[in-house]
């Protein structure tokens, strides 16, 4: 994760609060937090400044928030309401704000691909696009390295999968 | 819950003079229902009741019990607090919520706290690969009867979206105290950091650092794989592991009498105190730990001190006592408990 003061280094230093019921985290680099503690840690603690930084989180979210309009058909959260909490209300959130809420995800993870474990009922599609990316990346190496006839035989498995997946 | 059964934390495990536990954590969710937060009350109930049924219907169900904490006492969920079965934020919230508890303690899976899962796998010392081998299974036999909220790109989905993508965070409580003495620890916490791991106090986010205890763990769940994430932590443990070593055998060249001095003064006043808060017994505890650790303290058994750091909490010593205990009566109990212990 990210500071979000600067949105440079990796947060080390972690601060939450809950103020009347909403929950607010702050994530700041040693550079950060170092700087800052004279006046955040003390406002971030004090049940009455919880305003002063309502979660950073929340304003990285609300940022983005003025654009997006609307409310997600499966939970009924607007763009504010996640703003406010920093959080989805549901999985269809995502989908819902994701114009919103992708940059922000960039922004905290420094990506937007998952690529570990996935449920079997996900499987097939997923496990066929895994392979042509690992593929793809085998090829790149190999022209790198200059490999040409390695580089054709994975170009061709490459796109014997493809196919494979857009006759299904 | 059966109190027969040994639990995780009363073993030492790999690493275990410094490493006292390792976690796993997994947050799912089910998919075509708001997270908690947005949950309605009856669709809460259904969802702890359902999943409840089915961990405790299952072929190894007969080892788990729910507790749910909607029904439960103020007194035995400070105690699942205190032993990191569950987590402040469940216990103080309202509406339908529980844990599925393992009887040996070290698998709980939290039912609407932030996400509608949280299936937690806790063990003693450094075994970040076996507690993750377990959560799996549990995870796989959830999933083959529940449908996850899921997306291709993002993974998992989860309430906050710093848990996207594995919604796995895995920890490492550590025992530095040659960090704390020295104040290596700030820059332990500064370049784990960078390299993407939080350093915590004992009871997570946000909490001071007990007893030199620290909690290292990932912050990114977006990326990198399962065991990316493991090995890269285990690689950062042991190297910490290796530096915390280094700096106890400096202080003992330095200066020979400052650990057996400092180690047999705590080792006496937890020996002979009638009372003792909770907080000045975790310092103690710590720094005989330290003394057992590298062999200065002979005769105090590991698990024991292992065993100790839970016990000895609030709650715990209230629900030993069978009732309520005041302040005075609980520090008075706690010094007892740990005379009669060491």
């Amino acid at each position: 994760m990210l500071c979000q003061n600067c949105g440079k280094n990796s947060a080390a230093f972690h601060y939450k609060t809950s103020v009347n019921g909403v929950a607010a985290e702050l994530h700041l680099c040693a550079d950060c937090a170092s700087r800052l503690s004279q006046s955040v840690p003390a406002a971030f603690f004090d049940a009455g400044g919880g305003s002063y930084l309502s979660s950073v989180m929340s304003d990285l979210i609300g940022s983005e928030a003025k654009t997006a309009a609307g409310r997600c058909p499966l939970c009924g959260a607007s763009a504010r309401d996640i703003a406010r909490t920093g959080k989805a209300g549901c999985a269809r959130c995502y989908e819902t704000f994701s114009e919103m809420l992708l940059p922000v995800i960039k922004r905290i993870h420094g990506n937007t691909h998952h690529n570990g474990k996935f449920p079997a009922s996900a499987g097939a599609e997923l496990q066929q696009r895994r392979r042509v990316e690992k593929l793809r990346q085998e090829l790149a190496r190999a022209v790198e390295a200059q490999d040409y006839e390695r580089a054709a035989e994975l170009r061709d498995r490459i796109r014997e999968l493809e196919g494979g997946a857009s006759r299904q | 819950m059966s109190e027969s059964k040994p639990k995780w934390y009363e073993s030492v495990g790999e690493m275990g003079d410094i490493v006292i536990s390792s976690r796993i954590r997994l947050a799912r969710n089910l998919a075509e229902h708001p997270f908690p937060a947005r949950l309605g009350a009856s669709a809460a109930r259904d969802i702890l009741d359902r999943v409840a049924d089915f961990i405790t219907g299952s072929a190894g169900g007969a080892e788990f019990e729910l507790v749910d904490l909607s029904r439960a006492d103020a007194l035995t969920i400070g105690s699942l607090v205190e032993r990191h079965l569950i987590s402040p934020e469940l216990a103080s919230k309202g509406g339908s919520r529980g844990a599925v508890l393992s009887r040996d303690e070290s698998v709980s899976v939290m039912i609407n706290e932030e996400d509608h899962l949280r299936i937690q796998v806790l063990g003693s010392g450094l075994c970040l690969n076996e507690c993750m081998k377990k959560a799996d299974m549990l995870d796989d036999l959830l999933e083959g009867h529940f449908s996850y909220a899921w997306d291709d790109r993002l993974g998992y989905l989860t309430h906050c979206p710093t848990n996207l993508g594995t919604g796995l965070r895995a920890s490492v409580m550590l025992h530095l105290p040659a960090h704390t003495d020295t104040g290596e620890i700030r820059q332990l916490a500064a370049t784990l950091g960078k390299l993407g791991f939080a350093v915590r106090g004992l009871y997570g986010e946000g909490s001071a650092a007990v007893g030199s205890m620290f909690q290292v763990s990932n912050q990114l769940t977006l990326g990198p794989t399962e065991q990316e994430t493991l090995d890269r932590l285990v690689q950062v443990v042991k190297s910490t592991i290796d530096r915390e070593r280094f700096l106890r055998a400096k202080m003992e060249e330095e200066n020979p009498t400052f650990l057996p001095d400092k180690v047999w003064r705590a080792y006496g006043i937890l020996k002979y105190a009638r009372k003792i808060s909770a907080g000045e017994a975790m310092e103690l505890l710590s720094v005989v730990r330290e003394g057992v650790s590298i062999g200065e303290i002979k005769g105090v058994d590991m698990a024991l001190l292992n065993r100790l750091i839970w016990s000895i909490q609030p709650n715990q010593l209230c629900l030993a006592a069978g009732r309520a205990l005041g302040e005075q009566e609980r520090d008075a109990a706690r010094a007892a408990y740990i005379r009669d212990s060491i």
